[in-house]
C-alpha cells in the first residue's frame, strides 16, 4: 500500500464529518471585539501569563562549525524593530532618529525638537521606512499596490514622490532597509502556492530618482538586514539565510549543534537584528501550549553561533514580540507590556516596562531608548527602560483621540478635540459624532438589537438580538475595524458580551455597519 | 468592510472547513473541533498583521487550534462523539476487494491512539511541514517522526501489509 492510499482513506475520512456552519462574518466580529478588548486588558493578561512562567530550559550549544561571512563587516543601521504599519521608532544615535508616523518625524537633538515632513505630500497607504544618518526613506504601499517612494535627505522635508512600478501578483511592500545613501533593499512577499516567498529588490542609485531592480525571488521574507553592499541576513518562518552577492543567492545558516536541526532551535523566527560583527535571531519554541523566546547569536560576523534562552516569561502562542541589539551583550526584547533586558547577550535576563502599544522600539545605546505606540505616542527612557516619559512631538495620527457628544442619560465625559486635518479618519469621526448627536444615542429599550447601515445615517437592518446599552460617543480607535460607539459606564466584558459595540467600516468611511 | 476583514475572510472560506474536518477527524469530537478551529481563527483575525504574512498561515491555525483542542479536552473531558459514516457495515463478499482494504484502512485509523491520529492528520491530511506538526503537538520534530513511525507502524500491523512511503523534505523541515 502506497502512503497516497492513506492520504485519501484520511481525506474521506474528513469529507465525512459534520461540515462546520459557522461563516467568517461572526468570527470576524468576534476578532473585533477581541482586538479592542486585548488593548483594554493587555496589561493583566501578560501580567498573568508572566506570572504563570517559570521552569524553562533550553540547551545550549556552542557552535563548532558555521559560515563564512566578510571578516570585517561594517556597523549596520540602529537595530529597530520592524516600523510596519507607520508609527515606527528608527533611532541612528542618541541625537539623530526618525519616527515614521504621519507625519514624518525627525530629530537631531535627541528628541528635544522635532521637525515634521507634510504629512499632506505622502500617500495614505501602509508605509515602510528606513534611516541613515540624515536621510530616511518613506515607502507606501496603496490598498490598490500602488508604490511610492519619498526620499528626505537631510531632515525630514519629503523630496519628490517617485512612482515605482507595481509589485507582481499582489505582492506586499514588507521591508525597506539601507545600509547608505545610494545602496538600499526592497522586499516583497508573495504568495507562491501555499507558501509565502520573499522578492528583493536592490537600488544602487542613490540620490536623484531611485531605481529598483528585482535581484531574487527566493529572498527571505523578513527580517531583512545588510552589513555591507553584499553581506546580508535575513529569516523565514523556520529558518535563517544569508546572503553573500547583495542578495542574489540565499543559503540557510546552520545551527550551532550538527545533531540537531534549525527547527528543534526554534519553530518560527520572528526578527533579525544585526549590529556590526554581531547578529542575533529571535525565535519561539512551544513549552506547554505557550511559547518561550530562544535565540540564535553570533559575534563573530556569523562564523560560528550559539543558543541561548530567552527570558522565562511564556509568550502564547500568538504573543508579538520586538527585538533592539546594542552590541554582542545589550539585547532588548518587547513583549506586550513588558521589556526585557539583558547586559550579558542572553545569559541573564532582568524585566521592566515598555509603553502600552508599543509598536516599535529603538535603542541607540544601552540605557537611551526610543518607543513609538500605534495610537501616535513617542516615548523616551534614559534609564535602560526602567522608566518611559513621553515625549513632545508634533501631533501624530488622532487614532486614539476621543470625541464625543453627551446624549441625555449619559455620564459626562473628558472630550479631546480632534487635531486639524482632512484625512478621512476626521470625516469617519464626524460622521459618527453626528450620528450620535443626531440619535442622541441609541438605546435597546426601543429594539432589541443593533442594525447595520448601508450609508451614513441611513436605515438599520437587524444584526442580533440583545439587549444595547446607550451610546454616549464614538471615537476612532483604529481605522482598520472602524469608529467604536461606546457607554463609559458599563464594564467591558468579554464572557457578557455587554459593552463593546463597534461601527465598522464596510466601504472605507462612507459606509459602515455595526459589530457587537 | 476594511483591509483586514476582506483579506481574513478569504483566508477563512479557504480553510475554514479544512481545519475543522481534520480537527474533528483527530479527536473524533466534531464540536470541540469547530469551537477549537473558530478560535483559532479568532486569534488569527487579531493577529491577522502578522499571520496574514506568515510562510504558512493555515499552518499557524493548525498549531492554535491543536493547542486549543488539547486544552479543551483537559478542562472538560468532552464527551467522545464516534467518527462520522459508515464503519465495519461492509462485508468482503459483496464488494471489491480495494474497497475491503480502503474500509479496513478507515477502521485501522480510527483505532489509532488520539497523539498517532492527531500526527498523521496533520502530517498526511492537512499537508504540513514537520515543524508546524511539531508546534501542534508541542513536541521536537524527532518526536513527531517517531510517532508517525509508530502510526504507520500500527496501521500496517492491523492491515497486514507494509505502507510505502517516500518521506517528503519540505524545505522547513530540514
Amino acid at each position: 500500500m502506497h502512503v497516497d492510499e492513506l492520504r485519501e482513506a484520511l481525506t474521506e475520512m474528513a469529507a465525512e464529518q459534520p461540515a462546520p456552519v459557522a461563516g467568517a462574518e461572526p468570527v470576524v466580529a468576534r476578532g473585533q471585539r477581541r482586538l479592542r478588548l486585548r488593548r483594554v486588558s493587555v496589561a493583566v493578561v501578560v501580567l498573568a501569563v508572566v506570572s504563570a512562567g517559570a521552569g524553562f530550559v533550553v540547551n545550549r550549544h556552542v557552535a563548532k562549525r558555521g559560515v563564512e561571512v566578510s571578516p570585517t563587516p561594517k556597523p549596520a543601521l540602529a537595530a529597530a524593530a520592524r516600523p510596519a504599519d507607520g508609527n515606527g521608532a528608527l533611532f541612528t544615535s542618541s541625537s539623530e532618529g526618525w519616527i515614521c508616523g504621519d507625519p514624518l518625524l525627525h530629530t537631531a537633538d535627541g528628541g528635544h525638537t522635532w521637525q515634521s515632513g507634510s504629512f499632506s505630500t505622502v500617500a495614505s497607504g501602509t508605509r515602510t521606512c528606513a534611516a541613515v544618518p540624515t536621510d530616511a526613506w518613506v515607502l507606501v504601499q496603496a490598498a490598490d499596490g500602488g508604490l511610492t517612494l519619498r526620499p528626505a535627505q537631510g531632515g525630514p522635508n519629503l523630496a519628490v514622490t517617485q512612482t515605482l512600478p507595481p509589485l507582481p501578483g499582489g505582492a506586499v511592500a514588507e521591508q525597506l532597509t539601507f545600509i547608505d545613501k545610494n545602496n538600499g533593499w526592497l522586499l516583497a512577499v508573495g504568495d507562491h502556492g501555499a507558501a509565502k516567498r520573499g522578492l528583493l529588490y536592490r537600488t544602487t542609485t542613490g540620490s536623484g530618482r531611485m531605481q529598483f531592480a528585482l535581484v531574487s525571488t527566493e529572498a527571505p521574507t523578513r527580517g531583512l538586514q545588510f552589513v555591507n553592499a553584499t553581506h546580508g541576513w535575513g529569516i523565514t518562518q523556520s529558518g535563517v539565510l544569508r546572503t553573500t552577492d547583495g542578495g542574489t543567492t540565499w543559503s540557510s545558516v546552520a545551527v550551532p549543534d550538527p545533531r540537531r536541526t534549525v527547527a528543534d532551535v526554534a519553530v518560527s523566527f520572528d526578527h533579525l537584528a544585526v549590529r556590526g560583527a554581531t547578529i542575533v535571531v529571535q525565535g519561539r519554541n512551544p513549552v506547554g501550549g505557550f511559547d518561550m523566546s530562544v535565540f540564535l547569536v553570533s559575534t563573530d560576523g556569523g562564523a560560528t553561533w550559539a543558543e541561548r534562552n530567552g527570558p522565562a516569561t511564556r509568550l502564547g502562542t500568538t504573543e508579538a514580540t520586538l527585538l533592539a541589539v546594542l552590541d554582542a551583550k545589550h539585547w532588548r526584547l518587547g513583549s506586550g507590556s513588558d521589556m526585557w533586558a539583558t547586559d550579558d547577550g542572553g545569559h541573564s535576563w532582568a524585566v521592566s516596562a515598555l509603553p502600552p502599544r508599543a509598536l516599535s522600539m529603538s535603542f541607540p545605546t544601552a540605557d537611551d531608548g526610543w518607543a513609538a505606540t500605534d495610537d501616535g505616542r513617542v516615548e523616551h527612557t534614559t534609564d535602560g527602560g526602567q522608566s518611559w516619559q513621553p515625549v513632545d512631538t508634533p501631533p501624530q495620527p488622532a487614532w486614539s483621540s476621543t470625541i464625543a457628544s453627551v446624549p441625555t442619560g449619559c455620564p459626562s465625559r473628558a472630550i479631546t478635540a480632534p487635531p486639524p486635518g482632512e484625512h478621512e479618519e476626521d470625516e469617519a469621526r464626524r460622521a459618527a459624532e453626528d450620528y450620535v448627536r443626531r440619535t442622541r444615542g441609541w438605546t435597546g429599550e426601543t429594539a432589541e438589537a443593533v442594525y447595520p447601515v448601508t450609508e451614513p445615517g441611513g436605515r438599520f437592518g437587524a444584526v442580533f438580538s440583545t439587549n444595547v446599552p446607550m451610546f454616549c460617543g464614538a471615537r476612532v480607535a483604529d481605522m482598520s475595524y472602524g469608529v467604536e460607539l461606546f457607554n463609559p459606564s458599563i464594564t467591558q466584558d468579554s464572557s457578557r458580551n455587554t459593552a463593546l459595540v463597534v461601527a465598522h467600516f464596510a466601504d472605507g468611511w462612507k459606509v459602515w455597519g455595526f459589530y457587537k | 468592510m476594511g483591509n483586514r476583514a476582506v483579506s481574513f475572510t478569504a483566508f477563512y472560506d479557504g480553510n475554514y472547513p479544512s481545519v475543522c474536518r481534520a480537527l474533528a477527524l483527530a479527536f473524533r469530537d466534531s464540536q470541540r473541533a469547530e469551537e477549537a478551529a473558530q478560535e483559532a481563527f479568532i486569534r488569527a483575525y487579531v493577529y491577522w498583521r502578522r499571520v496574514g504574512r506568515m510562510d504558512r498561515p493555515a499552518g499557524w491555525v493548525y498549531v492554535v487550534a491543536v493547542h486549543q483542542a488539547a486544552r479543551a479536552r483537559r478542562r472538560d473531558d468532552a464527551t467522545v462523539v464516534p467518527v462520522a459514516g459508515r464503519r465495519g457495515e461492509t462485508t468482503a463478499m459483496d464488494i471489491a476487494e480495494g474497497v475491503v482494504e480502503r474500509e479496513a484502512l478507515r477502521l485501522a485509523i480510527a483505532r489509532l491512539p488520539e497523539r498517532q491520529r492527531l500526527a498523521i492528520v496533520l502530517r498526511y491530511l492537512a499537508d504540513l511541514p514537520l515543524v508546524d506538526v511539531a508546534a501542534a503537538m508541542g513536541c521536537a520534530v524527532g518526536t513527531v517522526k517517531s510517532t508517525v513511525h509508530a502510526a504507520l507502524v500500527r496501521l500496517e500491523a492491523d492491515l497486514g501489509e507494509e505502507i510505502e512511503t517516500i518521506e517528503e523534505v519540505h524545505p522547513d523541515a530540514r
